[in-house]
Order: structure tokens, then sequence, then C-alpha cells
């Protein structure tokens, strides 16, 4: 058990180490809504 | 930005504790929907996905964090949360002094203590901070009409 909440508390770190970006507009309005934020909207360029 | 600012710890930190980070393709149909010609174009919307900040161009994690603070603040400002919009002003002014954005923070912190107190020395006193701290923006010019009041 206690290896397992270890190996989740890394992995929770690692997850928190990025952006976890949201791709479609309509999840991340609602998002923004429950949560109270603004939307980052990022347009990149595909290559 | 993905190589230099979105990578930083700092940014990280910034856009999970302030924002709903969305990312779309510069070939997508909402890519045409804003108008987006050329990339990186950033845009901060409201809730109801009205657009209240944008940038175009490559932004250092010195220069993204106060556009974000700067973008959350408009949205406040545009919904009328004047004091609301002061807060993340602030933290733009005192966290990032020296940001491109920071003029447009004296301003938009001028206009909102106005509309908080009906006191037009708020708008004359940012006016002279600008001139003061930013002599060559374009925001002293903007808010030359305030030195008469």
């Amino acid at each position: 058990m206690a290896a397992f909440k270890k190996r989740r508390c890394i992995m929770v770190k690692v997850f928190e180490k990025k952006i976890v970006w949201e791709t479609e507009l309509s999840k991340a309005l609602s998002k923004a809504k429950t949560e109270n934020r603004q939307v980052l909207l990022d347009f990149y360029n595909p290559g | 930005m993905d190589a230099v600012t979105y990578p930083e710890i700092k940014v990280i930190e910034f856009v999970n504790q302030h924002l709903i980070p969305l990312r779309v393709p510069a070939d997508s149909k909402l890519a045409d929907e804003f108008i987006v010609r050329w990339t990186p174009t950033i845009i901060i919307l409201d809730a109801d996905g009205k657009t209240h900040h944008r940038t175009l161009g490559f932004l250092s994690v010195d220069e993204f964090i106060p556009s974000m603070y700067l973008g959350i603040a408009k949205t406040c400002f545009d919904a009328a949360q004047f004091e609301k919009a002061l807060v993340y002003i602030d933290n733009l002014l005192t966290e990032y002094p020296k940001s491109s954005f920071g003029p447009e923070g004296v301003y938009l912190q001028g206009v909102c203590r106005y509309k908080t107190t009906h006191n037009a020395k708020q708008l004359r006193e940012a006016f002279e901070t600008l001139k003061a701290k930013y002599p060559a923006s374009e925001w002293v010019k903007r808010a030359s009409p305030y030195s008469l009041l």
C-alpha cells in the first residue's frame, strides 16, 4: 500500500510538471465556467 | 514557446493555478473563427468564449506571465469586476515591473481605481506614474488627457 502511495505521489508530481492542455473549446469553456477561470487559448504551428 | 516558455516550472504552476489551457493547431477551423494567421497567437477567453486579450509572437517567461496577469485583469475589467482586476494588475506590477505589459497595467490600474472611487485623481496619478516609470511607452500618450484633471 505504501509503495503504491509513493508511486502515485511520484506520478502526480510528474503529471504536475507540464501543462495539461485541453484540445476542445467546449470542454475548456465548461471547465472555465465550473472553476471560475479564464481560458488560455494557444494556437500552435502543427508543422 | 514549447522549447522555452511552456516547460518552465513557473509557467506550469501559473497556468495550472489560474487558467484552463487549450491548445489548437493553427490550421484548424477554430483558428479561422478566431482569424489566426500566424503563430504563436495566444488569446485569453472568458467562460463564454469571448476574447479579452490577444498576443502575437514569442513571449519569454518574464513576458508570458505578466501577459496572462493582464489578460485575466482585462477579463475582470470587461465584466466590471474592478476590484478583482486590481488584484491581478497589482500582481503584474509587483512581480514584473519591467515587463512590456507594465504600462498597460498602470493605465488599467488607474481606470479601475477611478471606477471604484469616482475620483479623477486616480487617472492623473496613472498618467504621472506612466510618465515617470515608462516614459517611452505609448500609454503615456494615451493617458495624457488625464494630466489636465
